[in-house]
């Protein structure tokens, strides 16, 4: 089986695929061709979410699991009952909420359907889909900080110059610090990008949040001297990685980007103070 | 131009959005104040049989005949900790008595906080006098 046109395409552009059969098929009911997504994903083999107190535990860990979720179909038109040798077409539009290709998440392909008596032939063929900037472009995203208990003495402010980027884009934005107690410690400023794939899964027990987080980080201030109420701007600059899995919601996980920011007090007590920006990555 | 295409489907849902996932009768355990409300829900088959059923099916199943078989011994254990927790809180009772007690002569005595140092030293000052005293009533 092969799809045209061969290129990335974008959501609501049309796929077609050509079947070729060496031997005919008879007692066919029905014969399709099914486009749709392998979105493979974690999930918690045996999550216990009884108690409320400290939390979900697990007892075997975490598992991968591939689920296929279709975005639409087209007949192949074939007469009494016997699908016969040679080459059939099918022309499919992708859905306009298509989700783009994006590792490991969401990864695409043209499929076979064929219902009939006995044995059924399988077919496939991967194609890509890539994700168009967002329209209109965002104007608002997520600050998360003050994540954590013990290491929560500064009030973030992440400013990006957009909130869409292409992947392999140069991000250029402002953080703001403003420490809430009185600073006895030099700081250093890192930004990184911190791409969480969440679990959501229909059926199965959804695992946390697999973090990554890009390498290295980039150092923007060193043996910055921080006061008690005085906002310190510093501005940074991070590149996307070219081949970046863009953002996407898909059936059981998402893949999303941030901007994360860590100020880092001198010394082996120090603490290490974070705060992260979300942020929409698209390739097209 | 307008298409007619699928609907999108439905995505799931994450840990947290889920929250925690109690039956009922493991919100009456979680509930239950006395000790014999928890030793009988403890005893209960749906608690005791539903401590795996987070697990995938099959392994589940097999989880559940190890339980069946041991279900007799957990009812034993049960009878044999419901005297076993009675004795216990005695224990605890009598200690708590103790304790309190002592606690209410320190209080009595030292005045309900730290004494001063001239307090302190009265103190040792009479405490020494009532030695000597009773030494002399011994030799008397």
């Amino acid at each position: 089986m092969t799809v045209a046109p061969d290129r990335p395409l974008l959501p609501t552009e049309s796929v077609t695929a050509t079947l070729t059969l060496d031997e005919a098929l008879d007692d066919v009911t029905d014969a399709r061709i099914e486009i749709g997504y392998l979105n493979t994903f974690k999930y918690e083999w045996a999550r216990n979410s009884t108690t409320d107190l400290v939390g979900p535990t697990s007892a075997g860990g975490r598992s991968d699991a591939t689920e296929w979720v279709g975005a639409g179909d087209s007949p192949i038109v074939f007469a009494g009952g016997t699908l016969a040798a040679g080459t059939h077409t099918a022309t499919v539009r992708l859905p306009s909420w298509s989700p783009g290709t994006s590792d490991p998440a969401v990864a695409w392909q043209a499929r076979l359907r064929v219902e009939r008596k006995g044995r059924t032939p399988e077919a496939e063929a991967s194609f890509t889909v890539v994700v168009p900037a967002p329209d209109p472009l965002p104007t608002e995203s997520r600050l998360v900080q003050g994540e954590r208990a013990m290491a929560n003495s500064i009030h973030f402010d992440i400013v990006t110059d957009s909130l869409a980027y292409r992947a392999g884009d140069v991000v250029r934005g402002t953080i703001s610090v403003t420490p809430t107690e009185p600073v006895s410690k030099s700081a250093t400023a890192d930004v990184r990008f911190y791409r969480p794939q969440v679990s959501h899964p229909l059926e199965k027990p959804p695992s946390p949040v697999i973090e990554w987080f890009s390498r290295p980080h980039v150092t923007v201030a060193k043996d910055l001297m921080l006061a008690q109420g005085v906002t310190t701007e510093i501005p940074f600059e991070l590149t996307l990685p070219a081949d970046a899995s863009p953002t996407v919601e898909a059936v059981h996980n998402s893949i999303q980007w941030w901007v994360m920011a860590t100020i880092t007090y001198a010394g082996l007590t120090g603490a290490i103070e974070r705060a992260r920006r979300e942020i929409f990555v698209h390739n097209a | 131009m307008s298409h007619i295409e699928p609907p999108r489907p439905e995505r799931g849902q994450t840990g947290a959005e889920r929250g925690p996932n109690l039956t009922s009768i493991e919100r009456e355990v979680t509930d239950a104040r006395t000790m014999p409300q928890k030793l009988l829900a403890a005893a209960n088959p749906k608690n005791y049989f539903g401590m795996v059923k987070h697990y995938p099916a099959g392994t589940k199943q097999f989880l559940w005949l190890c339980l069946g078989i041991l279900y007799p011994f957990w009812l034993l254990g049960v009878l044999v900790a419901w005297p076993v927790i009675i004795v216990l809180k005695a224990v605890g009772w009598v200690l708590f008595q103790i304790w309190w007690f002592c606690t209410g002569w320190f209080w009595k005595r030292l005045g309900g906080e730290k004494p001063s140092k001239e307090r302190r030293a009265e103190i040792d000052q009479e405490r020494a006098a009532k030695l000597a005293d009773s030494n002399a009533q011994q030799y008397e």
